[in-house]
C-alpha cells in the first residue's frame, strides 16, 4: 500500500512543483455569457483545456512568457500575451464575430477536438445550427435534432421521445441547469419541452459516461440555459403556426447580475375551437406552455450564484353535455435550482446545488346527472426529487484534471393514486407513495499519460435504499396478486430501509493518437439505475409511471463496451467517426403478460406486476460530417441489433426490443447561400418498427378474440422522410433582426406508419390491418425577431 | 385515451390504408366457452380457433367450427356428483350458444366445479366456483337532453359485505322497433328483440368490489358496443360515423321506443374467470395508447373460459 501510495504521489506531483496556474473565466463581450466549453492554448508549449460548465477554466504551466489563444465558435480568436511570474486569475471576453463561414459549423469545439478528446460517444450541438433547420410546424425542436445523431433513434412519427443505443427512454437522463426534466415532451411527445431560445449549450452523452453522470444506463442529455444578458436589455421571439413565444433578459447590475425569462404557448386550442365545435368533438381543447427563468449575480471573481427554474404544462380537455361528463387531463414538469459557485484557489473549482425536480400527471372526470353530481373521480401519478449536490474542479498539473463530488437525491414516487365519489360513497388510495434516498460519490481523473495516451477514468459509488412507510401486499398462495385475494400485508413505518442496493460504477475511456488526423479510442462504462419507467404502451407517453428499485424490482445494471476510430480530412473540415459498442442491461421490467391495467390500483403494488429480464444491443455507427464552409452537415449511419429476453414473457424466448432498428440514416444539410439566405435539408430512413401481429383467433359470445404471436416478430414498413427549409434574415434595423423561416416537412407526403390496429371487416367479420399514417406534407411559415 | 386520439387525428390529418402481413396462422386449437349458472345445469361450448384474417361470421360457417366429438367430465367434489356428457345440438344460452349440457349436477353457490375435456387423447381442464350473487334495488332512466328517445340507465346498488364480489353486467333490448335479430339466432321468429345479452359499454361491464364492498351505491349503466349480429344482411348501410345509437354521439345510449324493455343481468363468479372477461378489453388495443395482450383464460390446456356465476336480471320498461 506504501509503495502504491508513492507511486500515486509521483504521478500526480512529479516535475510539477515549480509550475504556476493562470485561471479565470471566458465570457461573451457584449452579453457576458459564460462560453461553455471554450477551449484555451498556450501555443509556444501547446498546452490547452476548456472552460467547464461555468466558463471557468485553469492552466498549470512553468513559469515564462506566452501566447494564449481563446477561442470560441462564432467569436473571433482572442490572441494575448502573458508574462506568467505569479499564480494569475484573467477573465477573457471574446467577440462575436460578424457572418463568417465558421457560423455553421456543428460544434462550438476546435477543429480536431473530436481527434484529441477522450470522449467517446458524445456529441455537443451548438442552438445556433438547430434553428436553421427544417422543423414539424414552425417548432424549433433540440430532441429532434439529436435524433438525427447516429445510435439515437425517434420512438415514432413526429415524436420528441428518444432512444439511445437499444436503451428505453428512461434510461436518458435528461437535466435542464442540472434539474432532472422526467418528461421531456409536450402533446403526447410531438414536441419537446425546451425553448431553444433560452438554452446556451446542449451536450449528449451516449457512450463513456463520465463518473460525475449517474443514475441512468444509456445517455446523458444535458442543457445548460443561458445566463441572461449582462450588458444590456434584449430580446427574441416568434411567432409559429401553433405557438409563439418571447425570450427576454437584461441586467440587474451591470456586468454583476442578470436574468433570462422565457415563456411559450400554444394556441392549439384557440384555433381548432371553431371546427371542433362543428363536430362531434366540440368541448375537446388541448394546450401547453412552459416557462423558463434564471437569475445569476456575482459577489466576486470568487463566488457566483445562479436561481434557475423551468415550468411547464399540458392540458388536455373533453365535455361531453349529453353525459353529463367532463374531463382535465393536466400534466408537466418543475424544476428548480439553486447554485453556488466557489473558486478556492486557481486550481480548485466548486459548485454546490440544491436541486428540485417534479413531475405530475392528473386525469379528472366528473359525471352531473340532471344538475346532481353522479360521480367525481381523479387519478394522478408522479415523481419528486430534492437533490444536494457538491462538485468540485481540481486542475491538478497539465496531466491530471480531477472532477469529485458527492451527491444524495431524496425522492417520492407516487405511482398511481385514486380518488373518488361515487354517489355518496368516497373511495381514496390515501396517496400511495415510495419514499427513497439515492446517493453516490464519484472521482474522475482526464489523465494526459503522454502525448498519444489520454485517460478519462473513474469510478463511481452509488447507493439506493427504499424507505417506509409503505404496505407491500404479498401473494396468496394461488399466485393471485389482487387484493381480492391478498394474504398478507406487510407494513414498514417511517424511515424503516426496507431494501437498500449498492453500485460499484468503473468508467474509463482512452484515447490513443495515431496521427495529427486520427486517433482511437476505447471505453468501459458499468452504470446503476435505480428507478424505472413503466409503461404499457407502445411509445412513451405522460401515462406511463415511475416506480423505484424495491424489494421485487432490483436496480437497472447496464454494461457498455465501446471503441472508436476517429479520422479527419483536408484540415479538419471533414470529420469522420466510426464507433462500434455492445451493451448489457440487466434487470429491465416490463409488465406481466396478459396483466389487466386499472385493476386493485389501492391494494395491490405495482411492482408486484411487473416481471424481469435481460437485453442486449450492439452495433456499428457511421458518423461524417462537413463542419466548415457554407455547406456543412453530416451523414449518419447505425446498423444495430437491440433484444430481450424475459423468463416470463415470450414464453422464455429472446425477443427484439420495440427500440430496435436494424438500420438508421439521417442526412443534414446547411447551405448558406448569401449573407441573409439559408438552406436546409433533412432526410431519414429507419427500418419499421416491431410488431406484434395475430396468429390466430377464436370467438367467445360473439366476440372475436385475438391470439397474439411472438412479441415484436413483424416489421411496419421502413420510415422514409425529406424535409425542406429556408430561411430569410431581414436587415437589422436599429438594432432589431427578424427572419422568416419556411419549412416543408415530409416533401414528397410519405405515408409513415404511425401505427398499426386490426379491425373487423364489415363484410366477413375477420381482422384487416389497417396503418395509420400522422402527418402528411406539412409546410409552416415563423416569423423570428431579436432585439 | 380514445378521445384524445380522436383529438390528436383531427389535429394531425391522420389517413389510414389497410396493409398486408404474410402471418402463418394457428387454426384448429381447442377453445372452450363454458359456465354453470346457480340453479342450472352447465352449458358448455366446445370449438376450434380461425383464421382471424380469413373469418366468415356467417352463421353456418361459425356452426362448422363446434367442436362435437369431445367427451366432457364434470364434477361436484362437495356434493361427490359426476356428470359425464356429450354433444347435443346447438342451443342458446343468454349470450350465445352451447353444444354439450350436463345432465346431473345444479349449480350452487358456493360450491366448486371441475372441468374435464377429453378430445383426441387430450385432456383439458379447469375449476370454478359459483359465489354469492346481490341484486339491483333500483332502476331509473336518464333522457338524452336534446332528444328523449335516447337514454341510460342509473341503477341503485348494494354490494354484498365480503370482499371479491366480481361482476359482469349485460343488457339486452326486447321489442325494439328496429330488428335487432335479423338472422333470428335465438329461433324464436323475433326478428326485433335482441338474441342475446350484451356487455355494456363501460369497461366491457367488468367490475369488482374493490373499492365498494358492502356499499349502496348508484352507478351509470350504458348500452353496449354494436354487436355484428344486430344488423347483420345491411352492412352496405352501416356507417362509421353513426348507426343508429352505435357510434357517434349517441354510443352508449338506447334508442328506445314506448314501452320497450330492456333487461339489466348482473352476472357473479370468482375472480380467475372475471379476469378472462376483464382481459378482453385489452385484447385489441388499437395504436400507440395500448399494446395488445392475450386473454386471461383459466383452461388448462387450451384456451377460453369456464366459470360459475349466479345472475340476478332487472327489467326496464321505457317511456321517452
Amino acid at each position: 500500500m506504501k509503495n502504491l501510495l508513492l507511486f500515486l504521489l509521483f504521478l500526480y506531483g512529479i516535475s510539477f512543483s515549480q509550475n504556476l496556474t493562470i485561471s479565470g473565466y471566458l465570457e461573451d463581450n457584449e452579453t457576458g455569457e459564460s462560453l461553455i466549453g471554450a477551449n484555451i492554448l498556450i501555443e509556444e508549449i501547446n498546452v490547452g483545456g476548456s472552460t467547464n460548465n461555468y466558463g471557468f477554466f485553469s492552466l498549470t504551466i512553468p513559469q515564462g512568457n506566452y501566447t494564449i489563444v481563446c477561442s470560441y465558435i462564432g467569436y473571433e480568436n482572442l490572441k494575448t500575451t502573458i508574462n506568467l511570474k505569479t499564480n494569475t486569475s484573467k477573465k477573457f471576453k471574446l467577440k462575436p464575430s460578424s457572418f463568417k463561414i465558421d457560423e455553421v459549423k456543428l460544434s462550438s469545439k476546435k477543429e480536431d477536438y473530436n481527434i484529441q478528446s477522450s470522449e467517446l460517444g458524445k456529441v455537443e450541438l451548438e442552438v445556433k445550427k438547430l434553428e436553421k433547420l427544417p422543423v414539424l410546424m414552425g417548432e424549433k425542436d433540440i430532441l429532434k435534432t439529436i435524433q438525427l445523431l447516429p445510435g439515437v433513434q425517434s420512438g415514432s412519427e413526429g415524436s420528441s421521445g428518444f432512444y439511445v443505443r437499444g436503451g428505453g427512454p428512461d434510461q436518458n437522463l435528461i437535466l435542464l441547469d442540472e434539474g432532472t426534466i422526467y418528461n421531456a415532451s409536450h402533446l403526447f411527445g410531438f414536441f419537446s419541452v425546451f425553448n431553444s431560445d433560452a438554452i446556451n449549450d446542449i451536450n449528449l452523452i451516449k457512450g463513456s459516461m463520465p463518473a460525475n453522470y449517474g443514475g441512468r444506463l444509456s445517455s446523458v442529455l444535458d442543457i445548460n440555459m443561458k445566463d441572461g444578458n449582462k450588458k444590456r436589455f434584449s430580446g427574441t421571439g416568434g411567432i409559429g403556426l401553433i405557438s409563439s413565444k418571447l425570450t427576454l433578459e437584461g441586467p440587474i447590475k451591470k456586468d454583476t447580475s442578470s436574468f433570462i425569462i422565457s415563456g411559450r404557448r400554444t394556441y392549439i386550442d384557440i384555433l381548432t375551437k371553431p371546427y371542433l365545435d362543428t363536430t362531434d368533438y366540440a368541448g375537446n381543447g388541448y394546450y401547453f406552455y412552459d416557462l423558463t427563468a434564471k437569475f445569476n449575480y456575482k459577489f466576486s471573481d470568487k463566488d457566483q450564484i445562479f436561481l434557475s427554474g423551468y415550468f411547464g404544462k399540458d392540458v388536455f380537455s373533453f365535455k361531453s353535455p349529453d353525459w353529463g361528463l367532463n374531463m382535465k387531463i393536466p400534466w408537466g414538469n418543475s424544476t428548480g435550482s439553486i447554485r453556488w459557485n466557489h473558486v478556492f484557489s486557481n486550481k480548485l473549482f466548486m459548485n454546490n446545488s440544491l436541486i428540485f425536480s417534479n413531475y405530475k400527471f392528473e386525469f379528472s372526470a366528473s359525471q352531473d346527472v340532471q344538475g346532481a353530481s353522479l360521480y367525481e373521480s381523479r387519478l394522478y401519478s408522479g415523481i419528486r426529487d430534492w437533490n444536494l449536490k457538491q462538485d468540485f474542479n481540481y486542475y491538478l498539473n497539465p496531466r491530471h484534471t480531477l472532477k469529485f463530488g458527492i451527491n444524495n437525491t431524496y425522492h417520492v414516487f407516487s405511482p398511481s393514486n385514486f380518488d373518488a365519489s361515487l354517489d355518496t360513497i368516497d373511495i381514496s388510495t390515501n396517496d400511495i407513495r415510495y419514499y427513497a434516498h439515492e446517493g453516490a460519490i464519484y472521482i474522475n481523473d482526464e489523465f494526459n499519460f503522454n502525448e498519444k495516451v489520454l485517460i478519462n477514468g473513474g469510478i463511481r459509488l452509488s447507493s439506493f435504499t427504499h424507505y417506509g412507510p409503505f404496505d407491500r401486499y404479498v401473494k396468496d398462495n394461488s399466485g393471485n396478486l389482487s387484493a381480492l385475494s391478498t394474504d398478507t400485508t406487510l407494513s414498514y413505518n417511517s424511515w424503516e430501509p426496507i431494501k437498500s442496493y449498492y453500485g460499484f460504477e468503473p468508467r474509463i475511456s482512452t484515447r490513443i493518437l495515431i496521427n495529427e488526423l486520427s486517433s482511437i479510442k476505447m471505453g468501459f462504462n458499468q452504470n446503476y439505475q435505480y428507478i424505472h419507467l413503466t409503461s404499457l404502451s407502445a411509445s412513451s407517453l405522460p401515462t406511463d409511471v415511475w416506480i423505484p428499485s424495491s424489494s421485487i424490482i432490483k436496480p437497472l445494471i447496464g454494461r457498455q463496451y465501446s471503441i472508436g476510430y476517429y479520422r479527419n480530412f483536408r484540415e479538419n473540415k471533414y470529420e469522420m467517426a466510426l464507433e462500434g459498442y455492445y451493451k448489457k442491461m440487466l434487470n429491465l421490467i416490463e409488465y406481466k403478460e396478459n396483466y389487466i391495467p386499472g385493476t386493485s390500483i389501492g391494494t395491490d403494488n405495482v411492482d408486484n406486476n411487473l416481471v424481469s429480464g435481460n437485453g442486449k444491443s450492439y452495433g456499428l455507427e457511421l458518423f461524417l460530417s462537413k463542419n466548415i464552409g457554407n455547406l456543412s452537415g453530416w451523414l449518419g449511419y447505425t446498423w444495430s441489433k437491440t433484444t430481450r429476453k424475459f423468463n416470463d414473457l415470450n414464453n422464455g424466448t429472446a425477443f427484439y426490443s420495440k427500440y430496435d432498428r436494424t438500420h438508421d440514416i439521417s442526412f443534414v444539410a446547411n447551405y448558406q447561400i448569401s449573407k441573409r439566405l439559408n438552406f436546409s435539408t433533412v432526410f431519414v430512413f429507419a427500418t419499421g418498427n416491431t410488431l406484434t401481429l395475430p396468429e390466430s383467433a377464436f370467438l367467445i359470445d360473439g366476440d372475436l378474440i385475438i391470439e397474439w404471436g411472438e412479441r415484436n416478430s413483424y416489421r411496419m414498413d421502413p420510415y422514409h422522410r425529406l424535409d425542406i427549409a429556408v430561411t430569410l434574415d431581414g436587415k437589422e434595423k436599429r438594432n432589431f433582426k427578424s427572419s422568416w423561416s419556411f419549412s416543408i416537412y415530409n416533401v414528397y407526403n410519405r405515408q409513415n406508419p404511425y401505427f398499426i390496429y386490426f379491425d373487423v371487416n364489415d363484410d366477413n367479420f375477420g381482422l384487416t390491418a389497417k396503418q395509420v399514417s400522422l402527418f402528411p406534407i406539412i409546410p409552416s411559415i415563423s416569423w423570428n425577431f431579436k432585439f | 385515451m380514445k378521445n384524445i386520439f380522436l383529438f390528436i387525428s383531427i389535429l394531425f390529418l391522420t389517413c389510414t390504408k389497410e396493409v398486408t402481413f404474410d402471418i402463418p396462422v394457428n387454426t384448429n386449437n381447442i377453445v372452450v366457452n363454458g359456465f354453470i349458472e346457480k340453479g342450472e345445469n352447465a352449458k358448455i361450448l366446445l370449438t376450434k380457433s380461425v383464421n382471424p384474417f380469413n373469418f366468415n361470421g356467417n352463421i353456418n360457417d361459425i356452426l362448422n367450427d363446434f367442436v362435437n366429438d369431445a367427451k366432457v367430465i364434470i364434477e361436484d367434489k362437495e356434493a361427490n356428483q359426476t356428470d359425464t356428457i356429450f354433444s347435443t345440438s346447438p342451443s342458446n344460452t343468454d349470450t350465445w350458444f352451447y353444444n354439450y349440457k350436463g345432465n346431473n349436477i345444479i349449480g350452487e353457490e358456493g360450491n366448486s366445479y371441475y372441468l374435464k375435456v377429453i378430445i383426441n387423447n387430450d385432456t383439458i381442464t379447469s375449476k370454478t366456483t359459483i359465489p354469492k350473487s346481490s341484486f339491483i334495488e333500483n332502476t331509473e332512466c336518464v333522457y338524452r337532453q336534446t332528444d328523449s328517445t335516447y337514454c341510460y340507465f342509473l341503477a341503485t346498488y348494494t354490494d354484498p359485505d365480503t370482499i371479491g364480489n366480481c361482476i359482469s353486467i349485460f343488457t339486452k333490448t326486447l321489442n325494439s322497433y328496429y330488428p335487432q335479430d335479423p338472422l333470428d339466432l335465438n329461433f324464436d321468429n323475433d326478428n326485433n328483440s335482441a338474441p342475446f345479452f350484451k356487455r355494456v359499454l363501460d369497461n366491457n361491464g367488468n367490475y369488482t368490489d374493490e373499492y365498494t364492498n358492502g356499499l349502496t351505491f348508484t352507478f351509470p349503466i350504458n348500452n353496449g358496443a354494436p354487436e355484428w349480429w344486430e344488423d347483420w344482411g345491411n352492412q352496405e348501410n352501416w356507417n362509421e360515423n353513426e348507426v343508429d345509437s352505435y357510434t357517434g354521439p349517441t354510443i352508449g345510449f338506447w334508442n328506445v321506443n314506448e314501452n320497450q324493455k330492456v333487461v339489466i343481468k348482473v352476472s357473479y363468479m370468482d375472480i380467475t374467470s372475471w379476469n378472462f372477461w376483464a382481459s378482453m378489453v385489452n385484447n385489441n388495443s388499437p395504436g400507440i395508447f395500448g399494446t395488445p395482450s392475450n386473454i386471461q383464460s383459466n383452461i388448462n390446456g387450451a384456451t377460453g373460459v369456464w366459470y360459475g356465476t349466479s345472475s340476478v336480471y332487472d327489467t326496464i320498461i321505457t317511456s321517452p
